[in-house]
């Protein structure tokens, strides 16, 4: 068992990789693959993204050496996701709208909660799990939020996990996903609403 | 004046610090008078919170393909 930095973004894994240190390059793998998944589909949707993101870890190996640290690894990697992505919907010649990828509206800004003018209709209910820990311990609805993060339209996903997640600038958000700030912002919002409503259900009904 | 509907809209802007200095303060002026508001935007900070240790599992599950997929 090799001992690693675990942080991949540390000056001394960074120079491991840049030595072509094979275990350092798997850890990266391991550490990033799953959130260049999401990033791919939501560039090219379901059916292309897997192969998206192997042909970005090819393209990543081959440029480690050209990497000269002026974004953040992750940032880097991300972007060569998003290139190849951007590349393979060219070739499929396919344009994806956000429209089209950010499904329905959340409750909250689909009018229904407000009158005319503009004050609660239907105010929030006070929650009984009132804290981070009250609400993970439950076991069914944190299996509840897992889902519905899993089913969040792709565009969406994407941008909370590499927002609220990953905690990556608004800026580098939009150079990888191509989306204007004040759309990754809107994004951002309606999945967060999103996922505040299941909360919300589970405190009033007891289920998802 | 600030509607209800306007603090929504412009909630997660407000619980990122991402607002102007003068927005900011008509949206703290307003929860301190509307208890709705107040709930609403303790919620949705408490969604974040519990959202990011969530969907942190979410990616680092050792299922290298998507840990969404076999859902």
């Amino acid at each position: 068992m090799v001992c690693l930095p675990l942080d991949t973004g540390s000056d001394a894994f960074i120079a491991k990789l840049l030595a072509g240190d094979e275990t350092a390059f798997r850890h990266l793998m391991d550490e990033n693959h799953s959130l260049m998944l999401v990033v791919a589909r939501a560039i090219v949707g379901e059916a292309s993204a897997e192969e998206v993101v192997q042909d970005a870890w090819i393209a990543i190996h081959k440029a480690l050496p050209q990497f000269e640290q002026r974004a953040s690894l992750k940032t880097w990697i991300l972007t060569i996701v998003s290139n190849r992505a951007k590349t393979c919907l060219k070739q499929q010649s396919r344009y994806v709208s956000l429209a089209d990828m950010d499904g329905d509206l959340p409750y909250y800004l689909s009018g229904q909660y407000f009158n005319d003018n503009g004050s609660w209709q239907r105010p929030p209910h006070p929650w009984g799990m009132n804290s981070p820990d009250a609400i993970l311990e439950e076991a069914e609805l944190r299996k509840c939020i897992d889902q519905a993060i899993c089913q969040l339209p792709a565009l969406q996903k994407s941008v909370f996990l590499l927002r609220d997640i990953e905690l990556l600038p608004f800026e580098d958000i939009c150079n990888i996903l191509q989306v204007s700030n004040s759309n990754v912002k809107v994004l951002l919002h309606r999945a967060r609403l999103k996922l505040m409503e299941i909360i919300s259900r589970y405190q009033e009904i007891g289920e998802c | 004046m600030l509607k209800c509907h306007d603090v929504v809209d412009q909630s997660s802007d407000y619980i990122d610090g991402e607002l102007g200095f003068w927005r900011k303060w008509q949206i703290r002026l307003h929860i301190f008078m509307c208890v709705n508001c107040r709930r609403m935007i303790q919620q949705l900070t408490l969604t974040k919170k519990v959202a990011a240790i969530i969907g942190k599992d979410i990616l680092r599950k050792e299922d290298k393909s998507d840990s969404c997929k076999h859902e």
